[in-house]
């Protein structure tokens, strides 16, 4: 039976189908592999009983997703009450990091480089090992604020509410993350010798 | 006044977030005319949304 065909009618298989995706969208959002596949467990088995409350407008995955995206707010929830990550991620370093790369009058020092298109590195491997490995480098706070904006696609009024912090806090800890990984990505090797679009 | 690349890279991030004033795009924009180097980053800006989307969907 292919999704495609499930698709309407959410089976148990069509939503099985369906775990890898949901595993790896819950992994990059939560960071712990035991919590990514608790709330994926809990996705299916809410998707599984609520299956006829699938309309079949959206696709499967877009209903299983917000399923997931519910299910990950809590386990957020949960872990910032069980175990409330104290104050910010190391502000200072984090501040001089981004300071170490510009000069004192504001310009790069070191010129960021030319990654090429995308498409060519997406279909690299590698790639994949080293932006999963840029991403679980970033510090735990800064991760959080980060994959909630790139990966869930909350809209930054959201993300603040949710966890509490100002707009303006909210910006720069998505910019720190952005130049962070930017760094890494550098750091390891995306530059290459490709000719330009 | 034209901001400066650490300024103007902050503007950037957050024009990823929110939308940006009518003075704010100005300034940026003349900068970007002037500086390869931001402009360089705003195309790695939107490589890594859009690796990292794609690193999500499996495609």
């Amino acid at each position: 039976m292919s999704p495609e065909t499930c698709a309407l009618t959410a089976s148990p298989a069509a939503i099985e189908h369906e775990r890898a995706y949901l595993l790896r969208y819950a992994r990059l959002q939560l960071r712990n592999p035991a919590q990514a596949e608790d709330a994926v467990q809990e996705t299916l088995l809410a998707a599984i009983e609520g299956a006829a409350r699938f309309s079949g407008k959206s696709s499967l995955r877009t209903w299983l997703t917000g399923i997931l995206k519910h299910k990950i707010i809590d386990h957020l929830r949960r872990a910032a009450r069980e175990q409330p990550l104290t104050g910010a991620d190391d502000d200072r370093s984090e501040a001089e990091a981004i300071d170490a790369l510009f000069a004192e009058d504001g310009h790069w020092r070191e010129f960021p480089a030319q990654w090429g298109n995308p498409d060519a590195a997406l279909e690299n491997s590698r790639f994949w090992a080293t932006i999963e490995m840029c991403t679980q480098r970033l510090p735990e706070r800064t991760a959080r604020v980060f994959m909630m904006r790139e990966i869930m696609e909350m809209p930054t009024e959201e993300i603040c509410k949710e966890l509490n912090i100002t707009a303006t806090n909210c910006w720069v800890m998505l910019h720190r993350a952005r130049l962070a990984l930017r760094e890494c990505l550098e750091r390891s090797g995306l530059e290459r010798p490709t000719p330009r679009m | 006044m034209i901001p400066n690349c650490k300024h103007t890279t902050e503007l950037m991030s957050q024009g990823q977030d929110r939308a940006l004033t009518l003075t704010e795009r100005m300034r940026l924009n003349i900068h970007l005319l002037l500086c390869t180097r931001c402009r360089t980053f705003t195309q790695q800006l939107s490589f890594m949304r859009t690796a990292l989307r794609r690193y999500r969907d499996g495609a």
